[in-house]
This record gives structure tokens, sequence and C-alpha cells, in this order.
């Protein structure tokens, strides 16, 4: 039986690439124009005509208002971020907000959700694999920068339904760079891929053996690639021209374009060149009915000065990222560059000289992912295949809990499939529902996250704080695919969500939540600094309160009985004095002494029984 | 010739531990030497190793090697043990070699299968089921791709998750590998074991209840994998961790740091009896050592060591006036004199007999109010 073919496409920021593999080959299927990679852009010409690839990437100059280029940057991202707020200001097409906390891109007067636009992209390269193989694709594993949280994993997979493809899989970008440098080869060693693409880094170390592909590490910086190289060289060609003409050229749209196309080709050229001229005749007229020129040289070394601390970025990240995995620097038996970037001599050299070897030379920069993802997909569905990818989560997964505190229940890097339980417990005395919410990300602080998802938990039986517990339950399937059950330990009553689709929340309303499900939260039975100390003062207050009078008539006989009995007291009001000044230094102090005379209470409660 | 015997054995810790003979433990199957099965017979429980070793009459050098060697055949337990993880060792020792999925023995355990099945290949998972429960009868015989051989399989290694079944979890039997095995055997174990039980090996194929499974399985064998290559990171979850693979037990080792640290504290070297008191109750922090360091602690000059240990102390025996008076010390050494009379006032009040305690804690009391109003 002949099973259905699965292409893979590195869907890039910059330029976008399609493999497939045919009898156990993985190769790169080539567009009309014979081209292995096609632009990532998106453009509507004035008959309302959708250009994509080659053809958008060519008019760009005179169309650049109706032209969306580095869609990814936008992708998943809510209205609000920091990605989306540095877009504004720097693409040329218009960029408003969505109904959802979204982004919307508005070209001729039609409003695209970003997906729209990727879902273009992904079908130009279904197109281009149809008309190569002769026969209809629908199933596809799509490429991702490794730092992608899950809602612009899952907007890509959107992108792809509305393109008319099944997203099998989503795996990372250098993942599937080390899945195309490994294929066909027995060999056995542990691996760096250093991906420097057009618009994020990534680094990670993976383990190869016997056909099994173990990601052990990934990290990376979203805001972190070959744009910036480019603007670094923007910045310096506008900062020359203003100060030569006092003309900032940032303020013309066309200008900026051209800009744009400069520095990139000057970029690539100064790879094999040691200088290049910039030339843009005619760049911007001064209203005088005359037109101003742009021309000037721009050395390798001119460039490397202008980028050498994005370089040593990078560095930094593979520094980090090793130590974080416990790998020292020479278990590291290759290095694999992925992404046009990485053909920059000085990045090359910044590579070999803290890997401490030559990087691999073996697998082609811009091609090398798309044909990782190929071979995933034969590894997914050709039972001949006999590889398997043994992927990670990429950020850490848990819930908010009382004080808006994030508590991780499947670290960053676990191995999937994996699964995860933690049993949490009520705050407030007969709370009969609890809220979970689900999150994604580093920070300790809930509201920092992102929010995967929410439900609730009700019919909790009335009791104590503290007392009702809840077992919350996480897995991840092989697939990536999230799903949180909360049970009741008591009943067994239980509810859970499949996290399928991000909501598209911001800070503030998340912060907003906060608030209002106060009465909603749980709590990790260690919670957090001030809630976590007020909340083990109060339960040594109640017992201590509880225990004053049997105390009172059992010392009172002793000379110090009096005495002790009012010391206790006073460190019981310090106690109270230091919850509702919520200082937390005083409250740590005065939970101290209080506990101290809680179990000298205890003690004499016991002596007397016993 | 006491001096002879070392305050600790390698393999076993401290000579101060009172080692008993393994139930479990047959020494006529063993066929034991004379002077071997004399020295086992001693082991009662209830004297310390040293004095065994004293009182057996051989040269000291001689007996501990008898008892390193007993000890290797699984016939001495360690306070700390229980009779099951030698007696696996016995039954091995007497037995054959297919129940190699129980938990394995320190190293020594290799020894004994050298002598008995020649040559140590790691367990071999055993994919027989006897006795399936309808559960596993069914997942025998439902619609599934899985060939009979896969379903055996993944099903004997969830046999291996279910402590009714096995006693307890053995990440090492999880991965099919000996008990101390190398990072690379393991990895490579782990590798090709993944290729077997990943679900994306199965992926978009009909599994029945298999689904399930395969997940399940391979979770825990992948979890088993990072607790044995990472087990910094994974320590929060550690099970299964067999008793017999460290030589010396904390408390052991604790044990044996206390008394070298007394040593230094009675010879006046208080600081380095601190070094090793700080060790100790960081191992240990039970009240004995807790309130030694702490004591000690004041005495080399130590104020805010002393409170640290002194409260550990007190919270842990809150009744106890002695460990107040001990505590309300630390505090005054700190300059904390409020603390301080808090702590002896509650002392007072919880004391009923005037006895010599009684006389010093009221003594302390009077002293610190001086301090306090002067």
């Amino acid at each position: 039986m002949a099973t259905e073919k699965v292409i893979g496409i590195d869907l890039g920021t910059t330029n976008s690439c399609v493999a497939i593999v045919e009898d156990g080959t993985p190769s790169v299927i080539p567009n009309r124009g014979g081209y292995k990679t096609t632009p990532s852009m998106v453009a509507i010409a004035e008959n309302g005509k959708r250009l994509v690839g080659h053809i958008a990437k060519r008019q760009a100059i005179t169309n650049a208002e109706n032209t969306v280029y580095a869609a990814k940057r936008l992708i998943g991202r809510k209205w609000g971020s920091a990605a989306v707020r540095s877009s504004l200001e720097i693409m040329p097409y218009r960029i408003v907000e969505g109904p959802h906390d979204d982004v919307r891109i508005m070209l001729r007067d039609q409003v695209f959700s970003v997906p729209e636009v990727s879902a273009y992209i992904l079908q130009e390269m279904k197109l281009i694999s149809e008309e190569y193989l002769g026969e209809e694709v629908s199933k596809a594993v799509v490429t991702v920068p490794a730092y992608f949280n899950d809602g612009q994993r899952q907007a890509t997979k959107d992108a792809g339904r509305i393109a008319g493809l099944d997203v099998i899989r989503i795996i990372n970008e250098p993942t599937a760079a080390a899945l195309a440098y490994g294929f066909g080869r027995n060999i056995e060693r542990k691996v760096a891929v250093y991906d420097l693409g057009g618009g994020t880094f990534d680094i990670s170390i993976l383990e190869i053996g016997n056909g099994v592909f173990e990601v052990i590490s990934t990290a990376g910086d979203t805001f972190l690639g070959g744009e910036d190289f480019d603007r670094r060289i923007i910045d310096w060609l506008v900062f020359g021209f203003e100060k030569q003409h006092g003309i900032d050229l940032r303020k013309d749209k066309m200008a900026l374009q051209r800009l744009k196309d400069v520095a990139e080709k000057a970029k690539c050229e100064l790879s094999s060149v040691k200088e290049t001229e910039i030339n843009l005749p005619f760049i911007i007229s001064t209203g005088r009915n005359e037109a101003l020129h742009l021309q000037t040289m721009l050395s390798r070394d001119k460039l490397e000065e202008l980028t050498s601390d994005l370089v040593e970025r990078t560095i930094e990240i593979c520094a980090r990222t090793l130590e974080e995995a416990e790998i020292a620097k020479n278990n590291i038996e290759d290095v694999i560059l992925v992404g046009g970037m990485t053909r920059m001599p000085r990045v090359q050299q910044a590579c070999a000289e803290f890997f401490g070897l030559e990087p691999c030379k073996g697998v082609h920069p811009d091609e090398v992912v798309a044909l990782g993802a190929a071979i995933q997909g034969a590894a997914l569905t050709d039972e001949k295949s006999d590889i398997l990818l043994l992927d990670v989560t990429p950020h850490s997964l848990g819930i908010m809990i009382v004080g808006g505190y994030f508590h991780k229940l499947i670290e960053q890097n676990t191995t999937v499939p994996t699964s995860e339980s933690h049993v949490f417990t009520t705050v407030k005395d007969n709370q009969t529902s609890v809220k979970i919410l689900v999150l994604q990300g580093e920070s300790d602080r809930a509201e920092e996250n992102e929010l995967l998802g929410e439900f609730v938990l009700t019919g909790l039986r009335r009791a104590q704080r503290g007392e009702v517990e809840v077992e919350v339950q996480f897995h991840i399937s092989a697939d990536g695919i999230v799903s949180v059950k909360a049970k009741d330990l008591e009943t067994g009553l239980e509810q859970s969500i499949t996290v399928t689709a991000t909501s598209g929340l911001t800070e503030d309303e998340i912060k907003k939540m906060i608030d209002q499900n106060k009465d909603y939260m749980v709590e990790v039975r260690s919670g957090q600094e001030f809630d976590k100390a007020r909340h083990q003062a109060e339960k040594s207050l109640e017992e201590i309160e509880s225990l004053f009078p049997q105390v009172t008539d059992i010392i009172a006989g002793s000379d110090f009985g009096q005495d002790a009995v009012k010391k206790a007291r006073a460190v019981v009001e310090r106690t109270r004095q230091a919850i509702s000044a919520k200082d937390l230094t005083s409250l740590s102090d005065a939970t101290e002494a209080l506990n101290r005379t809680l179990n000298m209470f205890r003690g004499v409660v016991s002596k007397t029984r016993g | 010739m006491s001096s002879a015997v070392p305050p600790s054995i390698g393999g076993l810790g401290s000579t101060q531990l009172k080692l008993r003979a393994s139930p479990g433990f047959d020494p006529l199957k063993a066929k034991v030497l004379p002077e071997e099965y004399f020295l086992y017979s001693r082991f009662d429980g209830n004297q310390t190793l040293r004095d065994v070793l004293l009182e057996s009459g051989l040269p000291v050098d001689r007996a501990i090697a008898i008892v390193v060697k007993l000890r290797s055949m699984g016939a001495l337990l360690l306070p700390t043990e229980t009779a099951d993880v030698t007696e696996k060792i016995a039954t091995r020792t007497s037995h054959d070699t297919t129940e190699r999925l129980l938990v394995r023995g320190p190293d020594a355990t290799e020894k004994i299968h050298t002598r008995t099945a020649a040559g140590s290949s790691p367990p071999a998972l055993d994919t027989s089921l006897p006795d399936p429960d309808p559960d596993e009868l069914r997942a025998l015989t439902e619609p599934s791709v899985l060939t009979d051989a896969q379903r055996r399989q993944i099903l004997a290694i969830a046999r291996l998750l279910d402590p009714d079944k096995t006693g307890r979890r053995d990440p090492w039997a999880l991965l099919g590998v000996a008990q101390g095995s190398d990072a690379q055997t393991l990895k490579r174990a782990y590798f090709k074991l993944s290729k077997d039980i990943h679900p994306d090996r199965f992926y978009g194929r009909q599994l029945g209840s298999f689904a399930v499974r395969l997940s399940t399985v391979f979770e825990a064998v992948s979890r088993a994998y990072e607790r044995l290559t990472n087990p910094e990171k994974s320590g929060a979850h550690a099970v299964g961790t067999p008793v017999a693979e460290t030589a010396q037990s904390p408390g052991e080792y604790a044990a044996e740091l206390y008394e070298r640290a007394c040593a230094f504290e009675v010879a006046g070297d208080h600081e380095n009896a601190m070094k090793l008191f700080a060790a100790v109750v960081r191992i240990d922090p039970q009240i004995k050592y807790l309130r030694r360091s702490a004591s000690c602690a004041l005495a080399a000059g130590q104020p805010r060591t002393a409170l640290e240990h002194a409260k550990k102390a007190q919270t842990k025996s809150p009744s106890d006036p002695s460990l107040a008076r001990l505590l309300a010390t630390a505090f005054r050494a700190c300059g904390k004199l409020a603390d301080a009379e808090e702590v002896l006032v509650m002392a007072m009040a919880l004391k009923s007999e005037n006895d010599a305690l009684g006389s010093e804690l009221r003594n302390d009391l009077a002293e610190v109010r001086r301090l306090l109003n002067g």
C-alpha cells in the first residue's frame, strides 16, 4: 500500500522551503522558477490579485504598503506584545489590532489575520510540491523556531488548516536540521545545532544514535536574527545620510523598503567579498524638484563592527544552554550551522572558537530544515523508516496558584510524551470550587506567562481551607497536545480540558482574573513568600488560640505561669500586627517566635495528657 | 589492639554499627569457610561491628576481610536495611538467574552471579507473562496492528511499573540494563527501547488499548532514564534506588562524623569540630547532634550557628527545658535578649519540679533581665 505522502515545510521568516522523502531519499522541491527557496512574502496587487513568493518580492518596492514580509514575527502574538510593538515601527505594511487582542494586517482595505497570510505561503509550498509530485498533498510537517510558544505553534497549525494542509506535527527548526544531518548516517554522537535565521536564534543540543534523535536541551532568542543585522546596516546608512543631507530616510516607506533590500543584499555579498558598494540612486526627493542619491562603500570589517554584539549574544546563549544542560563544551562532537546568517564568516568563526571545532559543512543552511521536516513526516507515516525523534516540550507548564504565582508541573526540555501530577489544597474555608488556569512559561509570576486555558472544578466538600485536596494532572502527548485534569481526591470528581487553541488574553486581563477569581484559587502545599508566611502564621494563630485556655489552666500555678501567658499573648499580638502590616520580614520573625511558643504549648498539653 | 580497628570500613560504614546476620542467607549453600561461619554467627544485631571484630580473637585485618566478604555474599544486614534486600541476593545465590527483574544488590552481587551463572548479562525482560490478569488477556487478543511479541514486551514492561507485582520500581530493570551500567550502555538501551515503545513508531495506526499503554510505558522508561542520567534534576522524584546501593547510609555517615567531631571538641579544637558538626547536622539533624553542635558553636565563638542549631533542636523537642536553656543562651550570645527572656520565661513555666536545672534557668533569667534593664 502506498502511504500518503507527507511534505516537510520550513516556514521561514524571510524564505520558505519544501521537501519530501521519496524512496527513502529526502530532497528539496524546487519552485516553478527553479529556486529551492521561496520568499515568505504575500502582496495584494493593485488589481486586487494575491501575489505570493518571488512575484510578491519583485513588486515589493513599488507596493511596499501592501506587501507583507516577516509575518512569522507576528504569528500567534498578542497585540500588546513587544514583538508587535517593534514591528509597528519597522514594517511598511499596516498592522492593526484584531478583535481578540491579536494582530491583523491591512492590505488595500482588506483585513487579514496573520495565520491567513502564513496560509498563503503554505498554500504556495503545497502547490509547488503538488506540481512536482503530480498528485494531491494534504499532510505536512511544519517547522517553527524552538522558542515558539504554544500560541505561536497553534497559529502555525491554523495556517496549515486554512491552506488545506493537515499539519500532522510541528517540530523545531534546529531539531529538523539535526534529523537531516544524521539521516542515513550511522553515527553516535552529541551535536549542537546553531540556528541563526531571519528572525530568531535557536540553539539545540541533541544526542544521536541508532537512528534515534534525542533533544537534550534547546534555547534561543526570539528577537535575534538576520533582520537585526540588516537593521544595523540600515541604521548606519540612515545615520550617514542624515548627517550628510539632514533627511531621515526612515520616514519614507519606499525608501525604507529599498534600504532594506540593499542592506540584505550587501550583507549577503559581504560573506564572500571584503567590500561592497551600496548604490541607491534617487532615494528621496528634496521637495525642490531634485532627488538625492545614496552611494557608499561598506566593508566586511565595518559590518562585523556594527553587528559584533549580536554575534556575541548568540555565543552567550550557547554558553548558557550548555551550562543549564550540564554538558561540557568538549562533549559536543559536531556543530551544525543552520539559517542564512550562518554564512557570515564572523558567525562561523565565533562558533568555531566557542565550540573548539570546525562547524559541519555537510548541510545546506537554507534547505536542511525542510529536509528534516520531510524526514520526520516519513518517520511518522512510513513503516520502513527507522528514524525516531525524541522531542521535548519547549516551555514549562503549570497552573496559577494563590497570590498569582506560577507552579510548574512539567519542566521545559522534558521528553514527550510525559505526565505529571501534584496535589493542591483549597485556600478558603468552605471553598466549593477551584479554578485551574493552565499556563506556559518560565516566570514565577503567573501573569508573565502565557495562558493556555482554564476550567473550574466544582462540587468540593465544604471544609476548612487546606483540607480538601485536589490533584492536578498534566499530560503532553507525543504530538505536543496538552491535556489537564483536576480531580477531587475525596469524591473522585473530575474536570479536564485539552488545550487546543490559545485565547487572546493580555497580561492585564490575566491580572484582572487573578483579582476576580480569588475565591477560586488553589494553593500549593508550600506556597510563596508572604502569602505562604501569612497562611502559616494564621494556622498557628488559630491553634495557639485554641490551646490558650488549657495551657493557662496548667501553667498558671507555676511561678512563671502568668508571665509566660503574658509573653505568649504578646507574641500573638506581634504576629497579628505583622500580618496586617504585610511586612514579610517582621512576619517571619514573629512567626518564628509564635511557632516556638506554640510548640511549647503543645508540649505542655501533651505532657499533662500523657 | 583496639586501636587497630578503624572507625569505618569501606563498603560497610562505621564500625560503631550494629550489623546482624541476614535471615535469608544460607551459609551451607554458600559454602563458607569455618572462620567465616564463626564470624557470621557472631552478628546478633546487639554488638557493634567493632566489638565483634575485637572479640573474634582473629587478627583485625583478617577479621575485616572476612566481614567484607560476608557482606558481599549478602550475609550481613546494615541496621537500616530490611531483610528482603539480602534475601534477594541470597535467593539468587542459590537459585537461577531468571528472576533478574528483581532489585539488584551492591557490586558484590555480580560476584555471586559469576559463581552461579557464569557471567553477568543484563537482566532480560520476561515476556512470558505468567498468570495474566483479565486486562492483560484482553490486551493480548484485542484487534491491534501490534504483533504478539510487541504486545508481550509492552505488557511485561507495564508489569515492572506495578509495585504489587515486582516489589519496587527499579529504573535499571525498566531500561533492561545491569545496575550500575555506564552512561553509554544506558543511552543505547534507552534508544533501542524507545524504538520499540515510543508512540510515534505506531503513528496513526490502530492500537486499541495500547495507545494508552505505549504512552504510559514510554513515559516511565524515559523518566527512569532521566533519573539515572541526571539524578540531580529528577532527584525529587527518585524512587526505587536500592538501599544496598550506597555502602553507607547517610545516618551512619553522620554518626561517624559526629564521633570525629566530638574527638576534636574534647581535644579543644573547636574550629575543626564545628566544621564536622555542621556537616553532621546537615546530613542528620537529630536532637543529639544539634545540641552538641550548638554548645560547641558557643564555645567556638560562632553564636549564629549556635542559634540556628539550638532553634532546630528546640523545635524538635519543645518541652525539653534544657534545650530551651540552650536556645536562650544562644539568643543571648547573639544579642537577642528579648528572645532569650521570652524563651526562659516559657521554659520556667513548663518546668514543674524545682531542681538544679530550674535554678540554673532562674539564674539565667535574672541575668538576662538585668541586662535588659541595664
